[in-house]
């Protein structure tokens, strides 16, 4: 009864936010992220009508649309980066090196782990690939969140929510891909439910309207990075004369 | 039994850091507030290496404490231990102040380099890193006695490198120990 009135919940929020993605036109603005909702809203319902067939057929119905629901994340945090860091290409090309690092990372662990056992891939549950994806996604968004706040980038009320969301999201479907048992509806199994309605109205309050994305780069004329540097060099290493001054016998 | 000796031997050692580092930093805040005016002066980068050294140095130390008064070298020990935390946290909030310009002037660039901008930001963490310890130092010990430390850790390695240089010189003459 619990899970159903979730369930229904989920998708009249998901129809709302959808509806309001269209009459703001936000969905112009950010078209990956109100597909991602569509494919959920989509999956929502397929799951539904799964659900009154065999297990089996729900069992298929919902690996098949959970990973492709992982697939889609992984194009939203790409609209995030590339929304979020249009005006300051500089940050876009540290982030890209970080996030192409994190891929190799994750790729090298993936080939180390084949070349131990061969057949891991096989043996491995599909929860065990949903967890492995998952962290990847989840250190690809800390990975992103750091550079942000390391570089001040500015967020529109917009950006905010559908980061702050899918953050969130991601990093509950992490602890209890970690935690919990796979099986079962106790209690942790409905709190996770029921946070999903959660991160719903978060986006839904954050993307209710328009709102401008405070993108002032001050991008120099000149482009002169050598400056920037060595400027940045010489003043810490007046800090750093300083401090040995404190000291330096 | 050992691990749990050690372990509350741990604890009760973070909580002694904790309580000095909470002591400082209340000490500090407060001293900060009063200060306010007299640091809105002391912005420049030069300026404030000045006063390192006179902060640190132990001139003024040997004058108050060839006064004689205790109460006075009570006093004098008190106050230069909360200036120079206040110095060091104003030179901390210079260091955050510099990565902050070069960040917000770096991200608009189209030729950031990643390895440049990794080996200024562990240069960052490094005075930051810095930072913190001395301010951990000051506070447990003061000023002067950290200056002290320095001074004895720079004799005890000029003493090995002596050492060193007359052992090579020996080995280099054809000495050995066992004759």
């Amino acid at each position: 009864m619990l899970s159903q009135a979730i369930w229904w919940a989920s998708i009249a929020l998901e129809v709302v936010l959808l509806s309001r993605g269209f009459w703001t036109r936000l969905v112009r603005q950010y078209p990956v992220f109100y597909c991602y909702i569509s494919f959920v809203l989509l999956q929502d319902l397929v799951r539904y009508l799964a659900h009154g067939q065999s297990e089996r057929v729900y069992e298929i119905t919902y690996w098949a649309t959970e990973f492709l629901g992982v697939a889609m994340g992984c194009f939203v945090v790409l609209e995030i980066y590339r929304v979020a860091l249009a005006a300051f290409p500089g940050t876009a090309r540290m982030a890209r090196t970080v996030l192409l690092f994190l891929f190799l990372v994750a790729l090298g662990a993936a080939a180390a782990n084949t070349w131990n056992d061969s057949e891991w891939l096989i043996r491995a549950t599909a929860l065990q690939v949903e967890f492995s994806l998952r962290t990847i996604q989840g250190v690809s968004l800390l990975a992103l969140v750091i550079s942000f706040l390391f570089y001040s980038i500015p967020f529109g009320r917009n950006l905010r929510g559908i980061l702050l969301g899918y953050t969130l999201f991601v990093t509950e479907r992490i602890l209890i891909l970690t935690f919990l048992p796979p099986q079962g509806h106790h209690f942790w199994f409905y709190a996770y439910s029921a946070s999903y309605p959660v991160v719903l109205s978060l986006w839904l309050a954050h993307l209710w309207s328009y709102k401008v994305c405070p993108q002032t780069s001050n991008r120099d004329p000149e482009d002169d990075y050598g400056r920037i540097v060595a400027t940045t060099r010489r003043r810490l290493q007046n800090a750093r004369g300083s401090l040995r001054k404190a000291v330096g016998p | 039994m050992i691990t749990l000796g050690a372990l509350g031997i741990g604890f009760l050692l973070v909580s002694l850091l904790l309580l000095i580092g909470l002591k400082g930093l209340l000490t500090a805040r407060e001293l900060e507030q009063e200060c306010a005016s007299v640091q809105d002066g002391l912005e420049g980068e030069l300026g404030i290496m000045e006063l390192a050294e006179r902060i640190f140095s132990p001139a003024d130390w040997k004058l108050i404490q060839g006064q004689g008064s205790v109460e006075l070298t009570e006093l004098f020990r008190r106050e230069r231990r909360a200036v120079a935390l206040l110095w060091v946290r104003h030179t901390s909030r210079q260091i955050r102040q510099i990565i902050r310009e070069h960040t917000e002037a770096a991200r608009s660039s189209r030729n950031v380099d990643f390895w440049t901008e990794l080996r200024l930001f562990g240069r960052y963490l490094e005075l930051r890193l810095t930072c913190g310890m001395l301010y951990a130092a000051i506070q447990a010990g003061g000023p002067l006695w950290l200056r002290g430390l320095a001074m004895h850790a720079q004799e005890l390695s000029r003493g090995i490198a002596d050492a060193q240089a007359t052992f090579r010189a020996a080995t280099r003459a054809g000495y050995s120990p066992q004759g």
